[in-house]
This record gives C-alpha cells, structure tokens and sequence, in this order.
C-alpha cells in the first residue's frame, strides 16, 4: 500500500484540486493520503477535513508544535501505515501522474526513488536564472552526501520503502525543507535507487516559502551531515587507534609492577618502605610512583606538586629501611 | 536572534556560578585535578587542566569552562523534549537550569558533573541514535578516562550501541575494551588503588544503613531540586526502560555505598530529567503548572544551597607566605588537603625536624614545636599558625 505525505502550510486554494490530480492519477492503487498541515492561518487542516468525506482514504494532521516541511513529513511518515512512504508537494508543482511510477519502482526492489528535474526529460520549468543558479549551487553541494547516486538529492518528490526507512528513522534530523538529503546522507549500506524524470511546473497558487532563514538551514544541514558522513568513515579507526595507543602506553608500566601484584609479601615491603620514607622525609604519598621494583629496594619517582614545573626526584628505598639513595645507587 | 540571546544569557547564568564558587578559592578534591595529582581519578581531563596551570587565571579558566558545559547542556535537554508543546519543553530545560545539582556544582571542579553530562548525552543519543557505533565508543572511552563514576552508565551505551544497530558482539566489544583499559590504567597506579580503599575502609563503618538510605533520598532530592525528583521518578517507571532502571538502580547502591558526598546528586540529574520528558509527554495540559512548580522549587532549593562559602586557610595563608618568606619551602604540621599545594608556588612538605633548617615557611595547623623567634617571625592575622623565616 501507499502511503502519501503531503505537508502542507497555508495551502487552503490548492489543497482540493491537489487532492483531486492525486486521486485521479492514483487510480486503484491501495493507499492512504496524509495531510500534515502546520496550523496553517489560512486554515488548511480545517478544508482538509471537511474533504475527509470525500476523499475516503485520507488522514489528516494539524501540527502545533516543531513546525516546518521536514518535521511534517517524519510526522506524515510516523502515522503512515503503507510499504511505500512517498511525498510531495501540494502546491501543485510536482505532477501526480508520476505516482504509479515511483510505487511500483520501489515495489520492485529500489530502496528510493526520485522524482528529479537534472535527469534526461526532467526540468525546473520557469525558474529565474537566479533561483536556477542556486539550485544547481545546491545540489552540486548536497551530492556528495547522498550514499546512493542521485543526480537530484534536493527534490522535495519522491519514494523510499518503510523497512528500510524504519532502520534509520531515529537518526533523520528533520529540520528545514530538504528532508530527502537527509534520508539519502543517512540511508543504509547497500540500499539502490533510482530517478525518474520530473518537470517543475508553475504553482498553482499562493506563495514560495524559499526564504533566507530556508536557505540558513539548508547550508546548516549540509555542514552537519558533511561533519556525520567524516566522522562515520574515521570513527571506527580512530576508536581502534586510541584503544590501541592506551594499551601500548599503559602495558609497560603494569609490566614493571607485575612483582608486586604476584607477591604479596613483596607488595606489603613495597607500601612499609615507602610510607616509612615519606614519614622520614616529610613527602606526600600522592606524590610517588614506582619505577623499578627489586628484591631488596624500590626505586620510586616523587613529584612535588605545585602550581607551574614540579620538582621531580628519582629516589632509591632500601627495604632495611636504611638511608634514601639516588636512582641507579649502587 | 532569539536564540543568540538565549545562549548569552545562559552564559551570564554559567559565569555567575562559576565566579560563586571561586570566592572561597580551591577546594582540596579541586587541587587534586587542577594540579593533576593521579588519583583517584584516570587522567584524560585533569591531564588537560593541567597544561594551563601556571596561568593565573588557571582555576576561574576552569570553573569556566565547567559551568559553561553544564549550562549550555541544555540545549540537549532542550532537544531532548522536541516532541513535546512548548509550556513541557520549557519545564524540562527548567528542571535541568534549577536543579540544586547545578547550583551546587557547576563550576565546581570535580568530574561528576562531567559524567552527569556524559550519562546525559547517551540519553540523548538513546532518542537519536548515532550511525556509527564507535562514536559511542570514543565517548564511553573518555568519560571513564574522566571518571571511574562513568562505569555506572555502562547500560545506557549498551543500550545506545544496539539502537545505533550494533551487533551484539560488536556492542560488547565497544563497551568491552575501554572497561578492559579502565582496569589497566587502575593496576598500573597501585597507590591510587590503596588511597581509595583506604578511604573508603575508614568511612564504612561510621555510617549505618538507615544513614546511608537518608543519605541517597537526600541526594534524589537535591538532584531534581524535589519536584524534578519526584516528576522525573514516576517518569522512569512510567515508560519502563531497562536500561534507565539499570543504570538507576547502579547509581542508587554506589550512592548507598559511597562516603556521603553532595556533588554525587547530580549523577541522578539526567535519568531524573529524562524521566520528566517521558511524564510531561503524558502532561502536557500541565505544563504551565509544572514550569510553575519547578521555578518555585528552584528558588527554594538555591536559598537552601548556596551560602556564603568560607574562604579557605590555604588561601588567606599562602599567598601571605609567598609575599613575606624567603624562597624555599613550605613545611606544614598537621593534616592538610591539596589545596595548601595548589595555593603555593612553592614545594609543600610534611613538618619534618630534617627540613626545618632550609624552610622557608612553616605552617602549624596542628601545634609545632617551638621555633626561634630570632631566625622566624610569626605571620599577624592568620586563620591558623604561619610563621616565615627571616629574610
């Protein structure tokens, strides 16, 4: 079955004759459609749920808190209850004819499927030349981030299969409008996709909400991702290398002090002597470590804490309890 | 801008308790780290702490840093109560701002507020788990490398390695090696092993188990300055998770165990506040209510908790000593703490006969033997005996 998110926001003359494409282009197609509308002012949700009657398969869901188009669709793909989770927009520039296709490529094994406008026979319609250079700035700064090939990470109409997006739910940060880079940055090893081609056609009606504060969080999310994808591929090696450095630096000191460990008669002398001496000497215990134990002594390195250089000094402690000696004393 | 504004404030908030516990100077557990004395804790962040420390500005540089991290944490929190309206989402950064445990201890240096942030981000990092298993791992690494406390969050990275879809043995080895680390580190300072069961044998026989049950209930209170407390604990059985009951159940008996200490409180902040989110999820008409409560209780709790702090005798009588004595060394009869080390540039012993020829200051918290007064003057206007030689 399909389910298809169709997040909303001040939508109210559009929402019908969307509704009404989508349902003529879907045909017999087992769905659901879900309207995830964010309180919209001009009262979106209500029109929508007047049309619940008509539209039989229809969901609605008024959003009042953590507003915002990718927040709409993880909410829409929350309470989806289809193998097929799609979205797309209701302002009426994505072509609903293009639904029958992008099913039944991800019924057939694709793990997601795009609808792009920068494949062969797809376009962005009657963008100005500069919202044209900045998509293309866009996507050419998202693709990379994409763990599956698509030439349009940043179309806001596509497919993805609910098992393999359920894996990678918790992980999806849905802030801003580009909610498909982020699944695509986050999308599992292995998983396949595909595009199909997808001509941007005019609004229908009402306003663009491609504001400055959108494109904020697109540069932010692109950041964010670029930081996840190099921490992913370095974190394993440099968890493995950190272990491995503290194995290597800690092993030799446990090596000098194994004698004390496997004799306990040893090991009382060791902690008699060199209390004895910090008592005869005036030291502080937290100051000592030991660098060398013998059958007969202990050399140890007495650290006089301070603000600054410390003042370091390696001495001998006979177990006879006899005079402090330099390290190395015969 | 909004936001901006928030993150100032905050700071304000974050400079103001660390500057609070900065006016009775360097505390003796705080000495320990600052001048990274190696026990009882393993060394990742004192060893940072002391790489600044001929600074004179080491101490507040740290207390800092400290507060700013426990402060700005809520932005977690914050996070955290993303699914919920605004008046809950308000309640819970509240409940983290006002816990008695941020009064008492941001800016405070010691590292259990490190690890109450760590425990705090794997609850985080439970809601949003991390692709990467080994991101989970580096962080488990360091905070037991901060403190030995961390090891009472193990089932939270268990629980967050098999949400970020580790295997189980690939969980067990990440959670595995750095224990295994943490246990070679322990035997290769052997002294630091004998300080610690060494204080602990002397405290567990001065408290009876009734004392250390009031001792944990005090310290549940004090972490949730009491509504938090009470909220975030029917939160946690509320939405029973194991690995939150696990870990609360960990933190309870080493809180029963442990000598009674007040900056332990805060290692029951996070589950506290993580139980919260999970009760106002189910509250939220009671928000406004419950923001109400927690800022009452807040106030309660900081009138309760925050007094003058007396200043401490090492730092009136240190400087005194490194303004009038000679160069030399500074001899102290009597028990002392690290803060007598850490308030002086000078070398520190215990009163000895032997050393008493070439000190340059003798410090008598316990009475000395007489000392000629043709070769040493006494200091005036000391909180305890000091005596300098002459020049």
């Amino acid at each position: 079955m399909l389910s298809l998110v169709l997040p909303t926001y001040n939508e109210a003359k559009n929402i019908e004759s969307t509704l009404t494409e989508i349902t003529a282009a879907i045909g017999t197609l087992p769905h659901e459609i879900i309207v995830a509308d964010d309180d919209s002012p001009d009262g979106t949700w209500r029109i929508a749920e007047s049309l619940r009657p008509r539209f039989k398969n229809l969901k609605v869901i008024r959003r009042t808190v953590n507003r915002g188009l990718s927040p709409a669709v993880v909410d829409g793909f929350r309470v989806a209850s289809g193998d097929v989770l799609m979205v797309m927009d209701a302002d009426g520039q994505h072509d609903p004819r293009l639904i029958p296709t992008l099913y039944e490529k991800v019924r057939s094994g694709k793990t997601i499927v795009v609808a792009s406008r920068y494949v062969p026979g797809g376009s962005v319609g009657d963008w100005v030349s500069g919202r044209r250079v900045l998509s293309t700035v866009a996507t050419s700064l998202a693709g990379w981030l994409s763990a599956v090939p698509v030439r349009d990470p940043l179309s806001g109409f596509f497919a993805v299969d609910r098992a393999a997006y359920r894996l990678i739910e918790r992980s999806v940060h849905p802030v801003g409008f580009k909610i498909l880079l982020e699944i695509l940055a986050k999308l599992p090893r292995g998983s396949t996709g595909a595009e199909v081609p997808l001509h941007f056609r005019a609004r229908a009606g009402g306003e663009s909400k491609l504001s400055t504060r959108v494109q904020w969080q697109f540069l932010c999310q692109v950041a964010r991702l670029t930081c996840v994808r190099v921490t992913r591929s370095l974190s394993l090696s440099l968890f493995l290398i950190v272990c491995a450095l503290a194995a290597v630096i800690l092993l030799p000191r446990i090596i000098t002090l194994l004698p004390i460990y496997r004799d306990p008669a040893l090991r009382a002398n060791v902690n008699a002597t060199i209390r004895a001496a910090a008592e005869r000497e005036g030291m502080l215990l937290s100051g000592f470590s030991i660098r060398e134990i013998a059958s007969d002594h202990v050399d140890v390195r007495y650290r006089n804490y301070r603000r600054g250089d410390d003042a370091v000094t390696c001495m001998r402690f006979p177990f006879d309890h006899s005079i402090t000696l330099p390290c190395g004393a015969l | 801008m909004r936001r901006a504004l928030s993150i100032i404030g905050l700071q304000v908030y974050a400079l103001l308790l660390a500057w609070m516990q900065a006016l009775p100077g360097v505390r003796t557990d705080e000495a320990k780290y600052l001048l990274n004395i190696p026990y009882p804790h393993p060394p990742l962040v004192r060893s940072f702490m002391s790489l600044t420390e001929s600074a004179s500005f080491h101490e507040l540089l740290w207390r800092v840093v400290l507060a700013t991290f426990l402060v700005q944490a809520v932005w977690i929190v914050w996070d955290m109560g993303r699914d919920l309206s605004v008046w809950p989402r308000r309640a819970l950064a509240l409940g983290w701002l006002a816990s008695a445990g941020m009064f008492l201890y941001a800016g405070v240096i010691v590292f259990s507020p490190l690890n109450a942030l760590s425990g705090l981000i794997l609850l985080w990092l439970a809601r949003r788990p991390p692709q990467s298993g080994a991101i989970v791992g580096l962080l488990w690494l360091a905070s037991l490398f901060t403190a030995y406390q961390a090891v009472l969050f193990a089932p939270l990275v268990w629980y967050v390695l098999r949400r970020s879809g580790q295997t189980i043995g690939g969980s067990a080895f990440i959670l595995g090696i750095p224990l295994l680390l943490l246990g070679l580190y322990t035997l290769s300072n052997p002294l630091a092993l004998t300080m610690i069961t060494a204080l602990y044998g002397r405290g567990e026989a001065a408290f009876t188990p009734l004392a250390r049950i009031s001792n944990v209930a005090f310290l549940w209170l004090l972490a949730g300055s009491g509504v938090v407390s009470v909220i975030g604990l029917a939160g946690l059985f509320m939405q029973p998770r194991w690995d939150r009951l696990a870990t609360l159940a960990l933190t309870g008996l080493f809180l029963f165990k442990s000598l009674p200490a007040q900056y332990y409180a805060i290692l029951l902040t996070p589950l506290l506040i993580d139980g919260t989110r999970s009760a106002l999820a189910r509250w939220q008409k009671s928000g406004p209510l419950i923001t109400i409560l927690i800022a009452c209780a807040g106030i309660v709790t900081a009138r309760m908790t925050i007094h003058p702090f007396p200043v401490t005798d090492a730092h009136t009588v240190m400087p005194a000593i490194e303004h009038s004595a000679p160069s030399g060394d500074v001899l102290i009869n009597g028990s002392f703490g690290h803060e007598w080390q850490y308030e002086s540039r000078r070398n520190v012993y215990r009163f000895t006969e032997s050393r008493v020829g070439t000190a340059a200051a003798v410090v008598c918290i316990s009475a000395c033997p007489a000392l000629s007064t043709k070769l040493w003057q006494r200091l005036p206007d000391m909180p305890v005996e000091a005596w300098v030689r002459k020049g």
